[in-house]
């Protein structure tokens, strides 16, 4: 050894023997203090991200389409897909957006669940089974010569309810006996629109349907929707937000 | 031996020794006895994974090391409105030798302390002194040579004396 790594050697002994650390204990309080900071610190940055986020997506989107309704689930946004509508059924139209449904996988084939016409326009209801990683789901389209076309997927588990653009329909599913959809719009005449879910075929567990509010409804109104059997007894009742995804219904 | 007296003896076989070496970083007993307690406390809160590693010592020293580092540079940042006051009276309570080393030391810059430290003190061999900083081998030499000469000239020691044995 060198004269050189043995002072120092010397003086690190020497300063290990002086040195007085709180002890193990102090460490361990410290350590746990450190834990709960970074908790904190974490959920508040998460919050302050999550509200960033929306308040960014609703200056993207515009206010005055996304008014902001509590006490509803806004888990699965619909997404506006670019056109054809209502061309033939072309699963490449039809395709999981890789960005948002990473690894997903069509596992049903396309089928047309519901459809009709409003104001002159036809629309119609494509939908799939698909394996996501939610778990099993419907993947749902609504597409339409005056709405364009508005797509979401939801776990079959779940209901879903999705304001296509504009919130002047909604449209989703919802289980086989439910007998009667009915949205309630504040502030729009009539009150209240009830509609009977098409009969999907036996690829799907659930029934889909499509409500159109009253054009006169504003953008902003509360919108409630109520599931009823077929015995007109009420199954379920919710409050949604324009354009959100996943229903209790 | 439950998960609490391992780190309470872990805490207890290591903490001078670390200190110890810190102390080269640092050049003040009290800082280094800070960095090392907070490096401490970090380990205990990851104790269950760390304590399944070879050498627990490692990772403490290494948080310490970079906390010293971020210490020392906030203190450089302050240095300019500290110097009005005159110099802090952190020098540390240890023997005559023992603050001719620290002084000596605060005369190096900061990345040759650690490569003295690493190698001379800790005993790691050059590349891996040089894979524990991120840097080359050969600047790791180059730090150690230049920590070396500057050491020799404050503690006076005979320059043949310290030739570099790089392993």
């Amino acid at each position: 050894m060198d004269d050189l790594r043995q002072r120092l050697t010397e003086v690190a002994q020497e300063v290990a023997d002086q040195a007085q650390g709180p002890g193990p204990e102090a460490a361990r309080r410290r350590g746990r203090r450190r834990a709960g900071m970074r908790t904190t610190a974490t959920a508040l940055a998460l919050a302050l991200a999550v509200g960033g986020f929306i308040v960014a997506r609703g200056l993207v989107r515009g206010t005055a389409e996304t008014p902001s309704l509590s006490g509803s689930a806004r888990p699965a946004p619909p997404r506006t897909v670019a056109l054809p509508v209502l061309g033939p059924l072309r699963p490449q139209d039809y395709a999981l957006d890789s960005k948002l449904q990473a690894g997903g996988r069509r596992t049903g084939p396309l089928e047309i669940v519901a459809q009709g016409a409003k104001g002159g326009k036809a629309w119609r209801i494509v939908a799939y089974r698909a394996s996501l990683k939610e778990g099993n789901s419907i993947c749902a389209f609504f597409e339409s010569k005056a709405t364009g076309r508005t797509a979401t997927c939801q776990s079959e588990t779940q209901g879903l309810a999705v304001a296509s653009i504009g919130h002047r329909v909604y449209y989703g599913f919802v289980a086989k006996q439910v007998g009667t959809v009915r949205l309630t719009v504040n502030g729009a005449t009539p009150a209240s629109v009830n509609v009977k879910p098409t009969k999907a075929s036996q690829e799907f567990p659930v029934d889909f349907y499509a409500a159109f509010v009253p054009p006169q409804t504003p953008s902003n109104a509360s919108v409630d929707l109520t599931t009823l059997d077929a015995n007109g007894h009420q199954l379920c009742q919710q409050a949604l937000v324009p354009a959100a995804g996943r229903s209790r219904c | 031996m439950n998960r609490g007296g391992d780190f309470d003896e872990f805490y207890r076989a290591t903490f001078g020794r670390l200190v110890g070496q810190l102390f080269f970083v640092t050049a003040d007993l009290h800082e280094a006895e800070d960095v090392v307690q907070e490096a401490m406390a970090r380990a205990s809160s990851r104790w269950s994974q760390l304590e399944n590693y070879d050498l627990p010592e490692d990772w403490v020293r290494r948080v310490a090391m970079n906390l010293a580092i971020d210490g020392l540079r906030r203190a450089r940042r302050r240095a300019v409105a500290m110097i009005r006051l005159g110099p802090t009276s952190d020098v540390p309570p240890i023997s005559a030798d023992g603050v001719l080393v620290a002084t000596a030391l605060r005369q190096l810059p900061l990345r040759y302390r650690r490569a003295v430290v690493l190698h001379y003190l800790v005993g790691l061999p050059v590349q891996e002194v040089a894979r524990e900083l991120g840097i080359p081998v050969a600047t790791v030499k180059t730090h150690l040579a230049r920590g070396r000469r500057a050491l020799a000239t404050q503690l006076r020691l005979d320059p043949q004396e310290v030739q570099p044995k790089h392993g």
